[in-house]
């Protein structure tokens, strides 16, 4: 474990960046996703229908590493994926970024995905969410609604949805979210 | 035909309250909606609305009542109303409303979808 030393001070820094309201990286467990939810609930209460939108973006973002992260732990007998959130804001936005690892064979389905979603306007995401539930069967396992949920996310925004890779190795890459909600709607 | 109930939980996860009231035909879903398995959930509310609809055949009232849901529930959703409009276009009688947090467009908005998409009555009624 040596060699893995981790900076904590190279990670204190570079949170102090911004206005960090919440951030969060490991086991992203139904427990965790609860209680992440319920602070974020109880920190943006003065900004109720921004705060909403930021709940409801934040579940879907912790189900997709929940059900789709590649990196995962054993603990206590349970097998959970590991992702991030951070939660910042500045003067007229609040940002939520999620972050975990997956197999780059998903990379340019994720592209593709986001690149489509931003090119679209509202009439033409809510049609493409429609057709995508009405067609969407729930036998096989990969239909959870991760698809869905990105064009929820991007509907619920409002805004563009930005995406990050990072190659870590051969197989793996760090997939990066981020999307902004408008402060006091 | 028995009636269905859950009565609602907030925990980790989030359990919606149900009524499925097979002498009157009112049905209800209202609450929060965020399931461990949310297939495994809906499933038996989609039997009972097929079994009612091809034994009892009496109108249905159905109320969906949401503050918060995630995209796998309504995927849900939408497997109900189109249960309902099947049974309305083989001559069933079928009212549909769904309520909404006024200030709550996401909410509001997936009923409008359902309603232009699938061209089915929904009464949209803000709180």
């Amino acid at each position: 474990m040596a060699s893995k030393k981790f900076s904590f001070f190279h990670h204190y820094l570079s949170l102090s960046d911004e206005d960090v309201i919440i951030s969060y990286k490991g086991p992203m467990s139904d427990v965790i996703i609860n209680e992440i939810s319920r602070e974020i609930q109880e920190r943006l209460s003065a900004d109720p229908k921004s705060g909403k939108k930021i709940y409801a973006i934040f579940m879907e973002l912790a189900q997709n590493i929940f059900f789709y992260s590649s990196e995962s732990t054993t603990l206590g007998g349970k097998t959970y994926r590991i992702g991030s959130i951070v939660l910042s804001q500045e003067d007229e936005n609040y940002t939520l970024t999620a972050g975990n690892i997956v197999d780059k064979k998903w990379i340019a389905v994720l592209w593709d995905k986001c690149e489509m979603i931003n090119s679209m306007d509202r009439e033409s995401l809510r049609k493409l969410k429609f057709e995508q539930k009405d067609k969407g069967e729930y036998s096989s396992d990969n239909s959870k609604g991760a698809g869905i949920g990105l064009i929820q996310i991007a509907l619920t925004s409002a805004q563009p949805i930005s995406i990050e890779f990072r190659d870590i190795d051969e197989h793996k890459s760090f997939f990066a979210l981020s999307v902004n909600v408008k402060k006091n709607l | 035909m028995e009636n269905y109930t859950v009565e609602g939980i907030k925990s980790t996860y989030f359990t919606p309250n149900v009524t499925l009231n097979a002498e009157t035909g009112e049905c209800s879903i209202s609450g929060e909606s965020y399931l461990e398995d949310t297939w495994e959930f809906y499933r038996p509310i989609l039997d009972w609305l097929k079994q009612y609809s091809e034994e009892v055949k009496k109108p249905i009232d159905f109320k969906f009542n949401l503050t918060y849901y995630n995209t796998s529930s309504s995927k849900c959703f939408l497997d109900i109303v189109k249960l309902l409009k099947d049974y309305k276009d083989v001559g069933g009688e079928v009212a549909i409303s769904w309520y909404h947090p006024e200030d709550d467009e996401d909410i509001k908005e997936e009923a409008e979808d359902y309603k232009n998409f699938l061209n089915i009555d929904i009464n949209i009624i803000p709180y």
